[in-house]
């Protein structure tokens, strides 16, 4: 189970990001960052939708989830798109290969600049769950 | 910290600032190396990314560092002011008309295009010539060139290292404001307080200006995503290491260094020549509304307020190369500085400091003060004290709305969100901010305006 919660930062948008495994908190952190995006997301049939395909490498696990993070915003710019589905095929701890389906949108609700390293930090509580916080420049 | 930790501020701004993490991200940026005399923010200082907003720190040149998050995303993030010739009483009756011929001219909003839409040869141009690129192409006038910092370009652009998604999301947004704090917004000269520096400026009681405040879009934005992620990597290689990943650096004059500058020169060259096609585009308006009787808009000056520049400063009583890093800071040359126009030699640049959404802004000059204090720098804005979400908590933009329009401003937004998150109630209290770098010495103020029309995404 994962959950997305906002939390108060002065000039941009904060989220923590929950999950039982490291594979929901990237498909959690995907979600935050889309619902900053565009609140109301119809559903995507990840057969039909336009895909690409997304591979990062990155110093650690922290990095690695900003830097995807951050080439899927682009990704949103350029193409004018919400990558709203996500299949996962592989995902080590700074490596990660995945299938980003998405559908267009004639606007974005919030203007986010940039996915910050700012208060980011992967981590496994000691109760097994992962969770990080991330900052959106808006 | 490697040299002390400086906060301009009136005593009673204090408390605010101190509630959030501004002051921390300050000392980390002390510790950066190469810094020169002192790290320092400005009273509309609040929580950044590694550096704080309101921040600016001076590094040796060349081999003391360069960070991007000293600059911030949106590189040469500015404002500019236009003159009419205009009286408040002669515009009034069509107030509202002019809003509606702006919102329509000038494109705003989230991700919005312009009416330009380049090809990758006129976008090479536009990173190379800055402001230049919208004269040469008939979306600028001559005239404007000499009253942009810089010129309207820094030379040592380099479009090669530049990202190809950079371009991708800069080919259609030439000419655009954008969203959140991004504004286009009409003001009458409300009070002057230095005569003879506002008769240089051309300034006087009753007149009608209008502000710009946009920057570098999704080029400037990738751009700085882009140079982040390899300073990461690559600041290791340096022996460096940092508090903070956004205060990633390399030395100015390594590989990445170089490359990041070339780029942030380019990105700052394209939102100079933004600034002046949404120039083009207003005067367009303009013309539309009063026609020939409207007579022209002309250019105060254009002032960027996320930017490294290279310059020489005195530091231990000697002139010093550095590059001064201003994130949410404004460039104040005072009286005789030989980088300013000639016709502001007496009386030092004007710097343009807009307060937040249907508050004051002002006009001030800069002084031989802030040369000798923060690096010929001032203050940029109001500064943010609540959070978008907790300003959306407080305040109901219908209400916003009608409250700023019985004040008799004009409001034309794409969104009522953003309207609630741009309340002034969000923002520090700009006389506050500019009281202070008065009584600091950093800027002397010259006008004050007030808003009769706000047009944002």
């Amino acid at each position: 189970m994962k959950t997305i919660t906002h939390e108060s930062h002065t000039a941009d948008v904060q989220i923590l990001v929950k999950a039982d495994t490291m594979e929901e908190l990237f498909e959690g952190a995907l979600d935050g960052m889309n619902r900053i995006l565009k609140a109301d997301i119809p559903e995507v049939n990840i057969t039909k939708n336009e895909k690409f395909e997304i591979e990062v490498g990155a110093p650690d696990q922290t990095c690695l989830l900003i830097d995807f993070l951050s080439d899927i915003l682009t990704e949103s710019h350029e193409k004018r798109r919400i990558y709203s589905g996500l299949k996962i095929l592989d995902l080590k701890t700074s490596y990660i290969k995945a299938c980003i389906y998405g559908i267009p949108v004639e606007s974005f609700d919030d203007d986010v600049k940039a996915v910050t390293y700012h208060m980011a930090k992967v981590e496994k509580r000691p109760d097994g769950k992962w969770q990080t916080s991330i900052v959106f420049d808006i | 910290m490697l040299v002390p930790a400086q906060i301009y501020a009136l005593e009673e701004m204090i408390d605010l600032i101190l509630n959030d993490n501004s002051i921390e991200q300050l000392i980390h940026v002390s510790m950066l190396p190469g810094i020169m005399k002192a790290a320092m923010v400005m009273p509309d200082v609040h929580q950044g990314y590694g550096f704080p907003i309101g921040g600016i720190a001076a590094m040796r040149w060349p081999d003391g560092v360069i960070s991007p998050g000293g600059i911030g995303y949106d590189i040469n993030c500015g404002v500019r002011l236009l003159r009419s010739q205009l009286h408040e009483k002669q515009v009034s009756a069509q107030l509202e008309e002019l809003s509606v011929k702006l919102y329509k001219e000038v494109p705003s909003g989230i991700g919005k295009g312009g009416q330009l839409t380049l090809d990758r040869e006129q976008l090479t141009q536009v990173l190379k010539k800055g402001a230049l690129w919208a004269v040469e192409n008939g979306y600028g006038d001559r005239k404007d060139l000499q009253n942009i910092e810089s010129g309207g370009v820094l030379d040592f652009a380099e479009p090669q290292y530049v990202s190809e998604h950079a371009f991708q999301r800069g080919f259609a947004q030439l000419g655009t404001i954008g969203a959140g704090n991004h504004f286009v917004e009409v003001d009458r000269v409300e009070e002057i307080y230095d005569e003879e520096t506002a008769r240089v400026f051309q300034l006087q009681k009753g007149q009608i200006v209008i502000l710009i405040h946009t920057g570098s879009r999704g080029l400037g934005h990738q751009v700085a995503t882009d140079y982040i992620r390899i300073m990461q990597t690559a600041m290791s290689r340096y022996g460096l290491k940092s508090p903070d990943r956004e205060l990633a650096c390399v030395p100015f004059d390594s590989k990445e260094g170089q490359e990041y500058y070339k780029a942030m020169c380019a990105a700052a060259n394209f939102a100079w020549c933004n600034r002046e096609v949404i120039t083009w585009e207003i005067r367009k308006a303009w013309n539309k509304v009063f026609g020939e009787n409207g007579g022209k808009l002309d250019l105060l000056y254009d002032v960027a307020h996320n930017i490294a520049k290279i310059e020489e400063h005195h530091i231990d009583s000697k002139i010093q190369k550095v590059i001064v890093h201003r994130k949410g800071a404004t460039r104040a040359f005072g009286p005789g500085n030989k980088e300013i126009p000639a016709h502001f030699l007496q009386t030092g640049q004007p710097v343009l400091i807009p307060g937040s959404m249907g508050t004051n802004s002002y006009v001030l000059a800069g002084t031989r003060g802030s040369e000798d204090l923060t690096f010929g720098s001032c203050c940029h804005g109001a500064g943010r004290r609540l959070s978008r979400t907790a300003a959306k908590k407080q305040v109901e933009a219908v209400q916003l709305k009608k409250k700023l329009q019985d004040q008799g401003i004009h409001i034309q937004s794409g969104s009522f969100r953003g309207l609630a998150e741009e309340a002034p109630i969000a923002y520090k209290d700009v006389d506050l901010v500019v009281e202070t770098v008065q009584q600091a010495g950093i800027a002397k103020k010259v006008a004050k305006l007030g808003p009769l029309a706000v047009i944002k995404g």
